[in-house]
């Protein structure tokens, strides 16, 4: 439960400074591959961290309570990390240094999703947010050239919206509208269970209308779409939960085209059903070829080939969770709640841990991003 | 007001958290290996042996009054695997083991679906342990094995001398090897020379603060499996909404014996992890043992009791009982051995 009143907001960010301040090193971007994640490190120390690609860790940064995605704003060393669901800040941090710049909460009667966009040229930031009364999702809007102000709100087309992202060209959204309407005290009880409506919706921003809105039919329901990446052709991948009966087991990775088609990704029966119904993270690679799926529930990283919708197999990986392009071709990047973080080449059985340093011993959360 | 908020968040480089030398940690979890993984597996590889030679002879000659040896062989090898079964961390994660050993719950009728696939098949060439470890998962152990042994014509089936007979025993022959071939290579990866054992014991801290991390991250995870699956997906939410076939091994009548067994592994590996003199590890072992003590005497098939709304009432206080059990554990583990626990597994987004 991450909802914090002003008050307790503080206490927590005070409770926060318990730990010591390092000495400032600054590092310039660009010079080798970076990542960041929210983390734990040690005992209740929710943070986020910037790492690089050999493992060493740059900074990180106690938040006040436990992160979920980060939105990285064009032409600028801004950060966006949000709140877990059902959070209301989000802190702005300087990429390069690991300082926190701002908080920026949601406004009364709303809470953030945990997952935010930016315009492509830095200046505004779309975050999914709950209108808490009414159980409808929208985009916040921010104005990240005026200090983050909430300019706005546009209707997310849907109900419980979580992940979006631009299409290529820089105009349109498409939002994983989850279709979850979640109790307001503890944001995650889930309210409907017998009339989800869960969606992919592709968003103008710019008219604040929905140009097409595709859901998965009747027959699924209980397939909440959660997570999405875009490939440079325009296709999405999106990953799902499953909320309905646990003895059925329905696909859980698909795609969906700019002009509205949409398929489930094939995989054998054993591998989907490592994937125990749940998906928490997906991604492309850097070549836009191959997707990844991950499953924490499942301990489960699975791969497509999106050319041929060829099913390439899967890796167990305790808890996994994040995943990412590593910017090898045919590459990915995984976090893990309880084993460390590492490369998972789609063509080699064995995945490579990035550790000896404290990359293996944190506990990372659900998403991890390159910066 | 913004300067103050921001002089709030806290910013640190990175200072190598230097992993912190910890040598009650590591004794700890040599001892939770040699004392607790390392038998339990040993006890499954024998029992999984007894129960293929059980198979291979009754094959050899089927009769129906040789069913009830093996459905005895069958319960030792199930109450093996249900006391090491929440393991998950070491080498019965490798190549998918852990799914191939037991396949419950089981999803799409999995199991029925590729029973009657493998059934239907001829001859012996699909299983060799090189061809049957490519087949579904879900056929590969125990609950494919308790499928074939508790149908209710299982006696004619085995028994009644047609091809389709032969085949029916040889399945479970294959069946059975699977599960000891797989136990023995899980012990033997354990425990030899270059295993895993050693490479604890002569790992670094870091390699220990692994294992100490993904042993009480599946110890935690045994409590939410007894809670929302072994319990709650029976359960439903009332009388009306029981669901019997949900049970784990309800054809063999196991459903509350493995709950049992699951709580007494968890209070054998409790007692190592907490020293039970401590604080700690007095609430956990009176929490384990309220759970365990309402196991006891418990009715056997949890499906059946369930549906009855007196002994609903008992259940309903055992799922209490475990969920609580959790909260102590998840308070006690962690902090004992000196690590904090992810769950993307159990509360992800």
């Amino acid at each position: 439960m991450t909802v914090i009143d002003r008050r307790s907001f503080l206490g927590a960010l005070g409770a926060a400074v318990a730990g010591s301040f390092y000495p400032r090193r600054a590092y310039a971007a660009g010079e080798r591959p970076l990542f960041v994640s929210a983390c734990f490190a040690g005992e209740n120390a929710a943070s986020v961290a910037v790492f690089s690609l050999d493992g060493e860790m740059l900074f990180n940064t106690r938040l006040p309570d436990r992160g979920h995605d980060i939105a990285l704003r064009p032409a600028s060393s801004d950060l966006v990390v949000f709140a877990r669901r059902p959070g209301n800040w989000a802190a702005i941090v300087d990429r390069m240094s690991g300082e926190v710049r701002q908080v920026v909460t949601s406004p009364e009667g709303r809470h953030f999703y945990g997952h935010g966009v930016f315009s492509a040229d830095g200046a505004l930031l779309y975050a999914t947010e709950n209108h808490v009364a009414a159980g409808d999702g929208v985009l916040g809007i921010y104005d990240a050239r005026n200090g983050y102000r909430r300019v706005g709100e546009m209707p997310s087309f849907g109900v419980g919206p979580h992940d979006l992202a631009y299409l290529p060209g820089n105009r349109h959204i498409v939002v994983a509208n989850g279709g979850i309407r979640t109790n307001p005290q503890t944001g995650r009880e889930i309210l409907n269970k017998d009339q989800m409506e869960p969606s992919l919706a592709i968003v103008d921003p710019s008219s604040e209308s929905v140009l097409l809105k595709v859901d998965l039919g009747p027959d699924l329901k209980g397939l909440s779409i959660r997570h999405l990446a875009v490939s440079p052709r325009g296709e999405t991948l999106f990953g799902c939960q499953f909320t309905g009966d646990d003895t059925e087991m329905p696909a859980l990775v698909g795609t969906l085209m700019p002009d509205g088609k949409s398929r489930f990704l094939e995989m054998p029966d054993d591998a989907l059903d490592a994937m125990r119904n749940y998906v928490g993270s997906v991604a492309l690679d850097a070549s836009g070829t191959f997707a990844a799926a991950t499953s924490p529930v499942g301990n489960t990283i699975a791969f497509w080939n999106l050319d041929t919708g060829r099913f390439l197999g899967r890796r167990r990986m305790s808890d996994v969770c994040g995943v990412v392009a590593a910017p090898m071709d045919g590459v990915f990047l995984a976090t893990s709640g309880n084993s460390g973080v590492s490369l998972a080449p789609v063509a080699q059985d064995q995945l490579k841990s990035l550790g000896g340093t404290e990359l293996g011993r944190w506990v990372w959360d659900n998403h991890v991003v390159s910066i | 007001m913004r300067t103050k908020l921001l002089a709030l968040f806290c910013f640190a480089f990175s200072v190598p958290a230097v992993a912190q030398e910890n040598p009650g940690r590591r004794e700890t979890i040599l001892r939770a290996v040699k004392d607790f993984v390392i038998p339990r597996y040993e006890t499954l590889a024998q029992a999984t042996k007894a129960e293929q030679d059980a198979w291979s002879a009754f094959c050899a000659a089927p009769k129906a009054d040789g069913l009830a040896g093996l459905k005895s062989s069958y319960h030792t090898a199930a109450d093996a695997w249900s006391g090491i079964e929440f393991v998950l961390y070491g080498p019965v994660g490798t190549d998918f083991r852990f799914e191939r050993m037991a396949h419950w719950p089981e999803r799409k009728n999995a199991i029925g679906r590729g029973l009657t696939n493998l059934l239907a098949r001829k001859g012996t060439d699909d299983l060799t342990p090189e061809r049957f470890a490519q087949t579904s998962a879900a056929v590969q152990g125990f609950s494919a094995l308790e499928r074939l042994l508790y149908d209710p014509d299982a006696a004619g089936a085995f028994t009644s001398g047609s091809a389709e007979a032969t085949r029916r025993c040889n399945v479970a022959v294959a069946i059975a090897s699977n599960l000891a071939r797989t136990s023995a290579q899980v012990l033997d990866e354990w425990t030899r020379p270059d295993g895993v054992l050693t490479s604890l014991e002569t790992g670094d801290d870091a390699k220990i603060e692994e294992a100490a991390t993904r042993l009480a991250t599946d110890y935690l995870g045994l409590f939410d499996i007894v809670d929302d699956q072994k319990l709650g997906a029976v359960m439903g939410d009332g009388t009306e909404n029981v669901r019997p076939t949900l049970a784990e091994g309800w054809r063999s009548g196991r459903s509350m014996r493995a709950i049992a067994i699951n709580l007494e592994a968890a209070q054998a590996l409790g007692q190592i992890l907490v020293d039970p003199a401590s604080d700690e590890g007095s609430s956990l072992g009176f929490a384990l043992r309220t759970a365990r003590g309402m196991t006891e005497g418990a009715p056997a098939d949890i499906g059946k009791a369930t549906a009855d709304p007196k002994e609903r009432r008992n259940l309903v206080l055992l799922r209490d009982a475990v969920h609580s059990l959790r909260e102590t554990a998840q308070a006690a583990v962690p902090a004992a051995l000196g690590i904090s626990l992810g769950f993307n597994s159990r509360d992800g987004d």
